[in-house]
C-alpha cells in the first residue's frame, strides 16, 4: 500500500474539522489515531503561544482620510485618501478603547475606515488562524458560531468598532456550555445593535432580537407553530409549562422581557440625559417593560429586579429539547454533510440535553459527534465553503498568507462575506447553494487568481513538492496527493496531460499551472 | 449631482420611447415566447408605507408621521386612480417612476396580498412561497419556477436566469437553470485549455455539480460569441447597475435582447426588514426600486409586450410602528405587476380595512388575496403551462384580470 493511501482515511476525517490536512496533521493522526487528535483539539490551551506571536506580528493595510474639521452642517471635511500598513491594534483592546473610536465627544473624528478598523482586523486575524492555527477544530468551531449567531459587521459603524467584543465572547466559548454562550451574545453590543435591540423600548417593543432568538439562535424554525396554533394555551403541553414549540405571543412577550436591554454607547435620551459611555452591556430600567409575561407556557412575575426576567428567557429557549434538536442537527450539517442519521442527532441531542449546565458541554457533543460511525465514514461528501477552498488551497500547497483586502475580495466573490452575511442565518450550508454556475465559476477564477496575489499570498512549490529530482508526471502527482489525498485516477492523469503539452521541463510555471488546475478539479470542491 | 442629472436624462429617455415605434412593434408576440421576470423583495416590504389608504383615519391614528405616507404637505404621496373601497390610495413620494408607469398603464398593484399562513418568519415564508405553497407542509422540495419550467421543453440556450449570486430556492429543482450576477463579468481567467480540462472533469462529477459546470462552461462561450442588439436610447445604464438589483436586472435586460431563448429570470433586492430607522432606510429602498423598475421597462422597448414583471415580497410589516422608528414582522401586502400586456393604472383585490377588528390578529393587514392567484393568472394567460395545477396544487382560477 501506497503512502498516500496510507493517508486517505486520515485526510478525509481531517478535511472535516480543519481548513485541510497538512502532512504534519496528517502523520498526527496515522502516528495516534483519530480519537487523540480529537481530545487534542478540544483541549485547546486559551492561548496558543506561536499563534498570539504571529498576531501580534502581523499588518493589515489601511487606506484612509484624516477628518480636517466640520463644515457649516457640522459634517466633516475630509483630507486626501492615505495609505498605511499598520499592526493589528484592537484585537485585544479594551472595551473603552473600542469605545473611543465612535465617542461623540472624541477630540479628533475618525473617517469611516478607522473606526471600521476593529472588524477589519478581526477578519485578518480569522484567516490568519485558519491558515497557520494549530488548533483548528477551535477555528471551525468559531466559524461555526459565528454563523449561527450571525452579525453583519458592516450594517453600522458601531458593530464594526465593537466587533473585537463579539468575536471574543464566541471565542472564549466555543467548547464551553451553550447557555453561557447565548448569554454572552445576548449582550454582546453587535448582536444587541445588529439585530436592534439596543433600541427596544417598553411598549411596543422592537421584536427583531426575540424572533431570531427563537427561531435561529435556539428552538429553531422547525418549532415555530404559528400557523397552527393562535393562542400559547393551545400548544400541547403548555400547561405542564413544557409547550413542543413557540408561536408569536411567546415571541412578543420575550421581546417585552429584552426591553431596557441596550449598549452604553453615549445615545440621547432628551433632557440632556445620555446613556453611560463606556461602550458595554447596559440594562436601561426605564426603557424595560416590567409587567407580567408568559413564555413558553411559564408564567414571569411582574416586576423583576433587573435583568431577570430577560435572563429567564434564555434559560427557558436555552434548555428546550427543541434546541438540542435544531443545534445538533446544524452540527451533523456542518461536520458530516447534507444528510446525516437522525439516530445520531438523538444520541447528541440527548449529551446536549443530559450536560445543560456542565461547562464542558459543547466539547462533549463534539466528541461524541466526530468518534461516532457516521462521521468517520470516508464516503460523506461535502462541498467546501469558500474559506475552506481557499485555505484547504494555501495549507495544501504550502503558501504563506499575508492579512490584505484582496484576500477578503475574493472570498466575498466567490459568494461568503466573512463577518458581513446581511441576513441573520449566516451562511448557507447546504451543498446545492454553493455549486450554482455563478458561483463555480468565481471559485475558479478565485483559485487561478490566488497563485498570482503578489500582494498576499508566497509560496515555493520546488520546495514544497520537492521537484529538483521529478518528472512532470511525479510533480503532478506529488501535488494531486497534497491536494486531493489519494492518488489520481488513470482518467485524471490523462486528463492532466493536456497542461504538460509541449513543457517537457518542470518549469515554475509548469508546477504553478499543475496545483492550480488541481485546484479547480471536481475533487478538490469536497472536503 | 452628476447622479440627479442623469436621473433626468433617464426621465427624457423614457419620454422619448413613449413615442418610438419600438415600443408598440414587438418582433415576436407569440405567447410561447413570453418572458417573466420575478422580482423578489427579500426582508419584508412595509406595503402600507408603499401603498396606503391616505385619507383613513386608523392609518393617520396608528401610523406616525415618519413611517406613513402623507396626504398633503410637501412629500405628500402620489394619489392613485381606480383604487380599491373608492378610498384615497396613493404611493410613497419617492416611488413617482412607478406611479409614472402605473398611470399609463402599464403597472397593476394587488393589495392586501400574500401568503396566507400565518407564519411571520422570514425565511419559513420565502421557503412557502418560493416553492408555490400555501403552508409549510407538503412534499413539494422544488421551486414553482423549477415545476413550471420542468414542464415545457424549452430549447434555447438560457431558458432560466437567476440574476443572482446563488440559484433561488424559486428555481430549484430545473436542471438547467443558470445563475449569473453579472452578464458583463462572466469569464473564466484562464486559457483554452482550462476550459477544456474543466469540461473533461466535471463531465464525471456528481450530477448537480457536472450540470452547473457543463452550463457554466457553456455560457462563457456562448457570451464570448454573442453581444446583445443594443439601441442605445435603450440601454441599461451601466452607473445605475452598481447594486445586486441593477446588476440582475441589466443582465436580464441584455439575455432579453440576446437570442438566447431567455423565458424565466429572477432577481433580488434586500434590505426591507426596517426594524429600526425606518424613514430614511425605506424611502432610499423605495427610491432604488422604482427607478430599477422603470430603467429596466425602458431598455427592453421593442420586448415590453413579452415581458410580465412580478414584484413581491415575503410578507407586509405590522400595522402600528415600534417605539425604535421601525415596523416589525407583519402579515398582508402589495404585489406589483408591470409590463405591456397587463391591465395596469388599476389597484386589484379587496381591500380588509384598518380597523383593529379588521386586522389579522388584530396587529397586520389582512390577506384577502392569495399570492398564488395572481402568478397564475401571469403563468396561465401569458406563459402558457401544460399543467398549472401542478405548479400551484389547488390554486384558485377566479383570476382578478390582471393580465
Amino acid at each position: 500500500m501506497s503512502a498516500s493511501n496510507v493517508s486517505f482515511v486520515p485526510f478525509k476525517l481531517l478535511g472535516r474539522a480543519t481548513y485541510g490536512p497538512t502532512q504534519k496533521e496528517l502523520e498526527y493522526v496515522i502516528g495516534n489515531g483519530w480519537a487523540k487528535w480529537v481530545a487534542y483539539q478540544l483541549a485547546a490551551p486559551e492561548q496558543e503561544v506561536a499563534m498570539e506571536q504571529r498576531l501580534a506580528n502581523a499588518t493589515l493595510p489601511i487606506r484612509f482620510r484624516r477628518i480636517k474639521g466640520e463644515n457649516a452642517f457640522g459634517e466633516p471635511i475630509e483630507g486626501d485618501e492615505e495609505t498605511a500598513v499598520r499592526k493589528l491594534e484592537y484585537l485585544n483592546a479594551t472595551t473603552a478603547q473600542l469605545y473611543d473610536l465612535i465617542a461623540d465627544n472624541r477630540k479628533v473624528k475618525l473617517s469611516f475606515e478607522e473606526k471600521h478598523r476593529p472588524a477589519n482586523e478581526v477578519r485578518a486575524a480569522t484567516i490568519l488562524r485558519q491558515r497557520y492555527s494549530e488548533y483548528q477544530l477551535r477555528e471551525v468551531m468559531a466559524e461555526f458560531w459565528h454563523n449561527h449567531f450571525n452579525v453583519q459587521a458592516d450594517a453600522n459603524l458601531n458593530i464594526g468598532a465593537f466587533f473585537p467584543l463579539h468575536d471574543r465572547a464566541i471565542r472564549k466559548n466555543v467548547f464551553g456550555n451553550f447557555r453561557t454562550l447565548l448569554e454572552a451574545i445576548a449582550q454582546s453590543p453587535a448582536m444587541l445593535y445588529y439585530l436592534n435591540n439596543n433600541e427596544s423600548k417598553s411598549g411596543p417593543a422592537n421584536e427583531n432580537y426575540a424572533r431570531e432568538l427563537f427561531e435561529l439562535h435556539t428552538l429553531g424554525a422547525g418549532a415555530y407553530l404559528n400557523a397552527v396554533y393562535n393562542k400559547w394555551k393551545q400548544v400541547p403541553g403548555a400547561f405542564e409549562e413544557k409547550p413542543i414549540g413557540y408561536i408569536d405571543q411567546d415571541v412578543y412577550e420575550a421581546a417585552r422581557a429584552f426591553t431596557g436591554w441596550t449598549v452604553g454607547d453615549g445615545a440621547r435620551l432628551g433632557h440632556q440625559e445620555r446613556l453611560p459611555e463606556t461602550g458595554d452591556f447596559f440594562y436601561y430600567e426605564a426603557w424595560h417593560d416590567n409587567y407580567q409575561k408568559r413564555v413558553l407556557g411559564v408564567e414571569i412575575e411582574a416586576n423583576q429586579p433587573p435583568l431577570v426576567d430577560g435572563k429567564k428567557v434564555l434559560d427557558l429557549v436555552a434548555y428546550h429539547p427543541a434546541t438540542a434538536k435544531h443545534l445538533c442537527e446544524k452540527l451533523c450539517q456542518r461536520f458530516i454533510g447534507d444528510t446525516y442519521p437522525d439516530s445520531l442527532v438523538t444520541t447528541l441531542s440527548e449529551i446536549w440535553i443530559k450536560n445543560q449546565t456542565a461547562p464542558d458541554q459543547i466539547s462533549l457533543v463534539l466528541s461524541a459527534l466526530l468518534n461516532s460511525e457516521a462521521y468517520c465514514s470516508t464516503s460523506v461528501r461535502k462541498i467546501k465553503r469558500p474559506p475552506e477552498l481557499i485555505m484547504s488551497f494555501l495549507r495544501g500547497i504550502g503558501a504563506d498568507l499575508t492579512p490584505h483586502q484582496s484576500i477578503y475580495y475574493t472570498v466575498i466573490q466567490m459568494g461568503y462575506k466573512p463577518f458581513g452575511w446581511p441576513s441573520p442565518t449566516g451562511h448557507p450550508d447546504s451543498d446545492d447553494y454553493w455549486i450554482s454556475s455563478n458561483m463555480l465559476l468565481n471559485r475558479w477564477n478565485a483559485i487561478i487568481g490566488l497563485l498570482y496575489n503578489k500582494e498576499a499570498i508566497t509560496y515555493n512549490l520546488e520546495k514544497q513538492f520537492k521537484t529538483k529530482d521529478k518528472t512532470a508526471d511525479e510533480v503532478q502527482r506529488a501535488c494531486y496527493i497534497a491536494l486531493c489525498g489519494t492518488e489520481p485516477s488513470e482518467k485524471t492523469i490523462a486528463q492532466m496531460a493536456s497542461i504538460k503539452a509541449g513543457r517537457a521541463e518542470v518549469s515554475p510555471d509548469f508546477i504553478r499551472k499543475t496545483v492550480g488546475l488541481i485546484g479547480l478539479l471536481p475533487e478538490f470542491q469536497y472536503r | 449631482m452628476q447622479r440627479r442629472d442623469f436621473i433626468k436624462g433617464t426621465a427624457m429617455a423614457s419620454a422619448f420611447t413613449m413615442l418610438n415605434p419600438f415600443t408598440s412593434v414587438a418582433f415576436g408576440t407569440a405567447e410561447d415566447n413570453n418572458i417573466l421576470v420575478y422580482v423578489f423583495l427579500r426582508g419584508g416590504m412595509d406595503g402600507l408605507q408603499f401603498c396606503a389608504p391616505v385619507s383613513d383615519k386608523n392609518y393617520q391614528t396608528n401610523r406616525n408621521a415618519d413611517i406613513r405616507i402623507a396626504e398633503s404637505g410637501p412629500k405628500k404621496g402620489h394619489l392613485l386612480k381606480n383604487t380599491l373601497s373608492d378610498l384615497d390610495f396613493a404611493l410613497h413620494p419617492d416611488a413617482k417612476p412607478l406611479f409614472e408607469l402605473y398611470q399609463s398603464g402599464k403597472l397593476a398593484l394587488v393589495h392586501a396580498a400574500g401568503l396566507t399562513n400565518g407564519t411571520r418568519s422570514h425565511f419559513d415564508a420565502q421557503d412557502i412561497i418560493e416553492k408555490g405553497l400555501a403552508e409549510k407542509k407538503g412534499a413539494l422540495g422544488t421551486g414553482w419556477l423549477a415545476r413550471y419550467l420542468n414542464q415545457q421543453q424549452f430549447t434555447g440556450q438560457i431558458p432560466a436566469l437567476g440574476a443572482q449570486g446563488a440559484t433561488p430556492l424559486s428555481l430549484l429543482g430545473y436542471p438547467d437553470v443558470l445563475t449569473m450576477a453579472n452578464s458583463n463579468d462572466f469569464k473564466i481567467y484562464g486559457e483554452e485549455n482550462v476550459l477544456k480540462l474543466l469540461e473533461a472533469t466535471y463531465a464525471d462529477a456528481d450530477p448537480l455539480l457536472a450540470k452547473n459546470a457543463l452550463k457554466t462552461i457553456n455560457t462563457v462561450r456562448f457570451l464570448q460569441n454573442n453581444k446583445p442588439t443594443h439601441n442605445q436610447l435603450a440601454d441599461y445604464p451601466v452607473v445605475n447597475a452598481r447594486d445586486e438589483l441593477g446588476k440582475g436586472l441589466k443582465s436580464i435586460s441584455e439575455l432579453i435582447k440576446m437570442d438566447c431563448g431567455l423565458r424565466v429570470a429572477t432577481v433580488d433586492m434586500g434590505g426591507w426588514d426596517t426594524h429600526y430607522a425606518q424613514p430614511y432606510r425605506f424611502n432610499k429602498l423605495i427610491e432604488s426600486l422604482s427607478e430599477h423598475l422603470q430603467l429596466f421597462y425602458n431598455s427592453i422597448p421593442a420586448q415590453q409586450n413579452k415581458v410580465t414583471v412580478v414584484v413581491m415580497s415575503e410578507f407586509g410589516r405590522r400595522f402600528k410602528g415600534n417605539k425604535s422608528n421601525g415596523t416589525d414582522h407583519g402579515h398582508g401586502n402589495a404585489m406589483m405587476v408591470l409590463g405591456g400586456k397587463v391591465n395596469g393604472g388599476k389597484m386589484y383585490g379587496t381591500w380588509p380595512g384598518l380597523a383593529t377588528e379588521q386586522l389579522d390578529h388584530g396587529v397586520d393587514l389582512a390577506i384577502t388575496t392569495d399570492y398564488r392567484t395572481i402568478l397564475a393568472e401571469v403563468l396561465a394567460k401569458r406563459m402558457n403551462p401544460k399543467n398549472l395545477n401542478e405548479v400551484f396544487p389547488g390554486v384558485s382560477s377566479s383570476y382578478l384580470g390582471v393580465v
